[in-house]
């Protein structure tokens, strides 16, 4: 079985099978397009990636690594939320912080998959909150000046949900 | 600690329409991507009612989507601040609302944008209208059901010219119409025909004579209902959904003059004995046929020139004769039977005869036997795929019990062919 070396932020080196490695649009594009020889041993930079989040998502990666590709989802329609698996559900029951950071690393790494279940993992968290709780469980400053949150409430009234 | 905005919209995805509207009193970045995204803000509208319109509106409130509803106006009067906020529209909605032409146009005129109108229970008054515009962008128009609220027709007509880019069109009732209203209908289809690719029109189809009988549609044949005029000359139409009405024998000859773009085509009959023996078009490749009395010709249905896929659904066929002596083969690659009613000789007939075919579907049939597909299997050496849904003469039995029926009966080695036969008896 081939494998690539991987190499984080923090400069520590993994190696892994090529074929979870591909899970990733970032490295797959790397390996087949712009043509990056792994069989030197050279490790491919990932710059934005720590370790601890590296390791944590090559777990993710190793268990979803047959999965099909999922079919293509009208971006329109409002999605389901309530449908993640159960090992994705165990998976990313982790602080915030390490969330915040798994879910950025998939953005740079372009896993689809992954970014979709960690998507609806924190639409899950603020489904149902109001703006106050939104701001307090995410600790988002409150930056409209004083009387323009009314106004948005206001134009708010004008809106409804389409059919 | 934060994402980049096309994280948070794929976040906000995931929400609903009223969590859109929290979202926008977070903070500024919140607000901005919930109407920075089409996606998003195509989920949002506003709602003008003729109460809310009265007290506490000004313009400056409303928030910047695209699309807009009305509901219950009985005079649709919009300022000089619309067209400002019409140029954004995408999609209007009107409903129980009563209106002259004019204060329609008003509103459509100042929406360059506009892709799709949808009026549900509308009522026309008289008054002068200046249709002196075009809407380019507009391709969808949807009908529940408009009336006149004078003696004079319903407005279709003055509708055609604004519309140069029509692909759809629907109206789903058509109560109490009056032949001159039925005119109006026929002049704006004839107006839009050349760019409309989808058709939809009211089942109560006895209602459509007199636009058949008038010499306007090009129609040859009286016989016909709406479904004529959507076929002779629209080039562009390329799936045909229909619902056929009357009592008396009917041979949709329709299909043999369906112009080369249409490639699909759906028929739904209500209580007409269909008479099957005619032509179609060749470039029909999918036909579905519900509730179907099938009276006669079931062996011209099965062998229409070029099609490849058929379905039936609700269908009767208990009425009709099981043809004998030498049939020609078809080229159907899929088949479909869903919930029809046929004798176990009908079903021979139906399922035999097509060396082509790669996959059938057959749902709640209570004249299927294993044989019945060992039979099949035979005959369809293309075969890959075999759903059985509700079939009590094969519910006790396997797939792969089938298959080894059907390798004993033809003395064949076990596992020399590989077919996905899926037996279900429930929901799931």
């Amino acid at each position: 079985m081939s494998t690539i070396k991987l190499e984080t932020s923090d400069g520590v080196k993994f190696t892994v099978k090529t074929q979870v490695a591909k899970c990733s649009g970032t490295i797959r594009t790397m390996l087949e397009d712009i043509g990056i020889n792994p069989q030197d041993g050279e490790a491919i930079p990932l710059s934005n990636v720590h370790s601890t989040i590296l390791q944590k998502i090559l777990v993710w990666a190793e268990h979803h690594v047959d999965d099909p590709e999922p079919p293509r989802d009208d971006a329109d329609a409002a999605k389901r939320t309530d449908d993640i698996c159960s090992w994705d559900e165990d998976f990313l029951k982790v602080d915030q912080r390490t969330l915040f950071d798994v879910m950025l690393a998939a953005n740079y790494l372009d896993m689809k998959q992954l970014i979709a279940v960690c998507c609806k993992t924190v639409a899950n968290m603020i489904k149902g909150k109001t703006a106050d709780q939104i701001r307090k469980t995410f600790n988002i400053e409150n930056d409209f000046p004083p009387g323009d949150e009314d106004k948005i409430r206001l134009r708010n009234q004008f809106c409804e949900e389409r059919r | 600690m934060d994402f980049p905005p096309e994280i948070w919209e794929h976040i906000f995805r995931n929400c609903s329409g009223s969590e859109l509207l929290q979202f926008r009193l977070v903070c500024h970045r919140w607000k901005d991507i919930v109407l920075g995204s089409p996606s998003l803000r195509g989920r949002l509208s506003v709602r003008f009612r003729a109460d809310n319109t009265r007290s506490g509106f000004t313009p400056a409130n409303l928030p910047p989507v695209t699309t807009a509803s009305f509901c219950k106006f009985e005079k649709l009067e919009v300022g000089g601040w619309w067209p400002q906020f019409g140029r954004n529209m995408e999609s209007l909605i009107f409903h129980s609302c009563q209106m002259s032409v004019g204060e329609m146009f008003y509103l459509l005129r100042h929406c360059p944008r506009l892709k799709r109108i949808e009026m549900g229970y509308v009522g026309f008054r008289d008054g002068p209208a200046d249709n002196n515009f075009k809407l380019e962008s507009l391709e969808e128009l949807s009908v529940l059901l408009i009336y006149s609220c004078s003696e004079n027709p319903v407005v279709f007509d003055q509708f055609g010219p604004i519309f140069p880019r029509l692909k759809s069109f629907s109206l789903c009732l058509a109560c109490n119409w009056k032949a001159s209203d039925i005119l109006s209908l026929s002049k704006f289809i004839q107006a839009v025909q050349g760019t409309l690719q989808i058709l939809q029109l009211p089942p109560d189809i006895d209602q459509f004579d007199s636009l058949v009988k008038s010499d306007r549609l090009h129609l040859k044949q009286a016989d016909f209902s709406a479904l004529c005029i959507a076929v002779q000359h629209m080039p562009q139409l390329k799936r045909l959904i229909a619902v056929l009405g009357g009592s008396s024998l009917t041979r949709p000859t329709f299909l043999h003059k369906l112009s080369s773009s249409v490639k699909s085509a759906q028929l739904r009959t209500t209580k007409v004995p269909l008479d099957l023996r005619t032509q179609v078009s060749p470039s029909l490749r999918e036909f579905r046929l519900i509730s179907g009395d099938i009276r006669h010709g079931i062996e011209h249905l099965t062998t229409w020139t070029h099609l490849e896929q058929l379905i039936l659904q609700s269908c009767n066929l208990s009425r009709c004769p099981v043809p004998s002596g030498a049939q020609r083969f078809s080229v159907l690659k899929y088949l479909a039977l869903n919930n029809c009613e046929m004798s176990p000789e009908m079903l021979e007939f139906v399922l035999g005869r097509h060396p082509l075919l790669e996959g059938v579907t057959i749902f709640d049939s209570r004249e299927l036997t294993v044989d019945a597909i060992v039979n099949l299997l035979w005959r369809s050496p293309k075969l890959e795929q075999v759903t059985l849904h509700f079939c009590p003469g094969v519910a006790e039995t396997t797939g792969e019990e089938i298959m080894e029926s059907y390798f004993e009966k033809y003395n064949l080695d076990g596992g020399s062919r590989n077919v996905e036969i899926a037996v279900k008896n429930d929901f799931d």
